[in-house]
């Protein structure tokens, strides 16, 4: 989901989406991606195009597809519903009173039409 | 120093250290693996090989060839397969993974020594590895056993391995080293798992022609369609099988291969020590380069074995031996041969001249018309090398030191111009000069002696220590007056033998085939008085008999056979001669017990003669011209057909003929008796005197004539001519 998530946000590189990563502290090998992003792409929900690359052959940027960015926006919103619940019974154990706590996620809108 | 080589790398061109590659090319390999079963799989790896290469041309600066650190360094990042989540593998290896330590990455296995935890070369910790047990105390003991069990071999067995086998110098050689253990089940799935890719791209053509032959809409080849799945998934099987099987074998090929090269260890050793006291003996040096020879011979010998052991290994277990390795071991062999050479043309020379030493043996104390000739030493010695024996009881060729040659002897007998026995030794032998030869002869000890009137002859002779072996050979001349006979005992008889002329006229019977026989030289030559002919219960032979005579009183049978084959049954023997196309059968005047029978095969039967014997069958001929006389009480049965069939008989004998044929002629006289009543023929003539009796039948015609003691009936729609 995160995964789709950082390429909801625009065309991306690989290692790009690493990074982004890292700086949720949500760990993964670069290794990991690829399975990941190929079975994404088989599923129809990215897709990718090349772009000229350094000094290399070219690379492939990916990129999220409407049916990806569909299945996104369930996606977070389940997530959503899980953690508010989540959150809500942590919070009745605790004795102190639930807030709603800020969207950690602030999801682009849907584009218009695809 | 190291080799570099070019690759291309998801699109980037590297210039790539050797070690560097190997790393790399294991990594990819266990990402392969790893990703067998996914979807997507050639993208995925393309898609790593596409960054890696990135990863490691940006790593790479100013440098233009790639080293291991960078590759490590890029395989960090990209991690390791099981760093890789996602997509669940198989179960079955990550029950197996309980242990698996750090190394990760499962490469193609290669046996390597480990260097870093060792007692003497890291041969066992390295096998550890190899067959994936983890403590390697465990070898090792298995090691030290194994040398107390087979009394040292292991040792060079452990030196062999620590030429052979490579130690671990890099971080891929010990990855490949620590690699998937190697038992049968893994690599059995290795090879499964092809031919299950194999199977799939079968099945899915099948598939395919399953789509056209129905889009074509043909029934029959649709039902050809799944005859060929049908077929596909047996071979699939069946190849499956093999696959289990066959690593199996090469398992097992791989320890036979050890247990070979422990037995031809121990066998040379062993060789080494049975054959020291041999090799004086017949090698050409006097003295101390008797050893050179036999490591000469060893080395020869041996070298090519190790060469073998050493490309099966490499075939087995991907060892390298090590380049100076197989070069000195070239180089040995090389220098093996030469010598060999070297050797062969010095011991040539040592059998350059000939010479031969004369002897008269002493026979003045002969007492007798007949001299009889005993062998003395070891029956076994007496005609061959008797294979088994030959290397486990030394002792029978090594007698104090001295070397027993058996079978060098040969007798000839031949006629005499006076009338004395006299019988001359010749001992030749080979050696580099006359003089040489002469003395190797002189150095054979050969001692024939007359005992009272027996002559007693070593079936070998032998060589003192110090002597040489130089093709000695042992010649008996017999010379015989006319008159006199001699006998070869059962050691002796086969050396023993006479020209062709010097046997009389007719005489099948040889001296050297007939143990314990008497000879007698007569004017005509050399006769066996009193010889059974050879063979003398079972024969056969391709020579074709068609006449047989039989006399006495035995039982016979006569069958139809494809060779001519006899075989006599009962204690009593019954004398067998064979001249021409006829064999006698004869008990010589004597009385045989009742179950003294004789059994002929023979594919012809022209005629018999049964002269005053037992009860004779004739059987399943079919012949064209043939005649049946018998004398005395001979009683014949005859079952067969005949188309010109003659009879004879005389004397109270019976013959009963069941069969057919054209023509029977038939004589008797004197009693004898005649059933032919089932013998249908055309014509028929009896001729019967002298209380003979005769019943036949004709078809045609038929003439007889008989005396008024005599009784002749004639059965059958056959008319009289005459």
């Amino acid at each position: 989901m995160c995964v789709l998530a950082v390429i909801g946000e625009g065309e991306t590189y690989p290692p790009q989406i690493i990074k982004k990563l890292e700086g949720t502290q949500l760990v993964v090998k670069e290794g990991t991606l690829y399975p990941l992003l190929i079975r994404l792409k088989n599923d129809g929900l990215v897709g990718y195009i090349w772009r000229e690359g350094k000094n290399g052959p070219p690379r492939k940027y990916f990129t999220i597809t409407g049916e990806g960015r569909a299945v996104l926006q369930g996606l977070t919103d389940s997530w959503q519903d899980l953690v508010s619940a989540v959150a809500r019974t942590l919070a009745q154990e605790n004795g102190t009173p639930y807030e709603k706590p800020p969207q950690a996620l602030n999801m682009e809108p849907l584009p218009p039409s695809e | 120093m190291n080799k570099i080589l070019n690759i291309n790398l998801g699109g980037f061109a590297l210039t790539i250290d050797d070690d560097a590659f190997e790393y790399l090319s294991s990594y990819l390999e266990s990402i392969r693996r790893r990703f067998r079963e996914s979807d997507g799989r050639d993208e995925i790896i393309k898609d790593i090989e596409t960054r890696l290469g990135e990863l490691i041309t940006d790593n790479m600066g100013n440098r233009t060839i790639v080293m291991l650190p960078d590759v490590q360094a890029a395989v960090e990042i990209m991690g390791k397969p099981e760093d890789f989540g996602g997509e669940p593998v198989e179960t079955r290896r990550k029950q197996s993974n309980q242990s698996q330590s750090s190394s990760g990455i499962r490469t193609g296995k290669r046996l390597f020594r480990d260097d870093e935890d060792k007692v003497a070369a890291g041969v066992c910790s390295g096998l550890s590895a190899y067959f994936g047990i983890q403590d390697p105390v465990w070898m090792r003991l298995i090691f030290v056993l194994l040398t107390f069990l087979s009394a040292g071999f292991w040792i060079p067995a452990y030196l062999l391995l620590w030429i052979l086998v490579p130690p671990a110098k890099s971080a891929a050689d010990r990855l490949a080293m620590r690699g998937e253990p190697v038992n049968v089940d893994n690599i059995a799935r290795e090879i499964e798992e092809g031919f299950d890719r194999f199977g799939n791209t079968v099945s899915t053509m099948t598939d395919d022609f399953k789509k056209k032959s129905s889009s074509t809409g043909g029934r029959l080849t649709n039902v050809l369609g799944s005859i060929l799945t049908v077929i596909g998934q047996i071979f699939g099987f069946f190849i499956r099988f093999l696959a289990k099987f066959g690593m199996l074998i090469l398992i097992i090929i791989g320890i036979a291969m050890l247990i070979g090269l422990a037995s031809s260890w121990i066998a040379g050793l062993w060789a080494l020590m049975v054959a020291a006291p041999l090799i004086s003996f017949f090698s050409p040096f006097s003295s101390g380069f008797n050893w050179f020879t036999f490591l000469v011979v060893f080395l020869f010998l041996g070298i090519p074995l190790v060469g073998v052991i050493l490309v099966f290994s490499k075939v087995l277990f991907k060892t390298k031996p090590p380049y100076w390795v197989s070069t000195s071991l070239v180089a040995t062999w090389v220098f093996s041969v030469i010598a060999g050479f070297g050797l062969l043309s010095f011991g040539v020379k040592g059998f350059a001249s000939r010479s031969d030493v004369d002897k008269n043996i002493d026979l003045s104390g002969l007492n007798s018309d007949t001299l009889r000739v005993n062998g003395i030493g070891d029956g076994d010695l007496n005609y061959q090398f008797d294979g088994d024996d030959w290397w486990h009881d030394e002792t029978k060729y090594m007698r104090n030191g001295k070397l027993a040659v058996p079978g060098e002897i040969d007798i000839l007998v031949r006629r005499s111009n006076d009338n004395r026995f006299r019988i001359v030794q010749t001992i030749s032998a080979r050696g580099s000069s006359d003089e040489n030869a002469a003395q190797n002869a002189v150095n054979v000890d050969f001692d024939a002696t007359l005992q009272g009137n027996t002559l007693n002859i070593p079936v070998y002779y032998s060589l003192d220590k110090g002597a040489k072996w130089r093709n000695q050979k042992i010649k008996l001349v017999v010379e015989m007056p006319v008159g006199k006979s001699i006998v070869f005992d059962e050691h002796i008889y086969s050396r023993a033998k006479a020209d062709y002329d010097d046997y009389a006229n007719n005489n099948s019977d040889y001296i050297s085939q007939s143990p314990g026989k008497v000879f007698t030289m007569t004017k005509e030559g050399l006769v066996c008085t009193a010889c059974p002919q050879w063979g003398d219960r079972n024969f056969s032979e391709d020579h074709t008999y068609e006449d047989f005579i039989l006399d006495g009183d035995f039982k016979t049978e006569i069958r139809q056979g494809d060779q001519f084959e006899y075989k006599i049954e009962g204690n009593d023997s019954i004398q067998v001669i064979r001249t021409g196309d006829q064999v006698t059968f004869t008990t010589g005047g004597r009385n045989v017990s009742p179950n003294t029978r004789v059994i002929i095969h023979t594919p012809v039967f022209t005629k018999l003669m049964a002269d005053n014997t037992g009860e004779v069958t004739i059987r399943g001929f079919d012949e064209g011209r043939s005649s049946i006389s018998a004398r005395g009480k001979s009683k014949i049965k005859g079952f067969f057909d005949c188309n010109q069939l003659e009879v004879m008989l005389s004397g109270p004998c019976k013959l009963e003929l069941v069969g057919s044929g054209n023509n029977l002629e038939a004589t008797l006289s004197n009693g004898a008796e005649l059933d032919a009543l089932n013998w249908r023929v055309d014509h028929v003539e009896v001729f019967a005197t002298e209380n003979a009796t005769a019943r036949v039948y004709s078809k045609n015609s038929y003439k007889k004539r008989s005396d008024s003691s005599s009784s002749v009936k004639i059965d059958g729609p056959g008319e009289v001519v005459e």
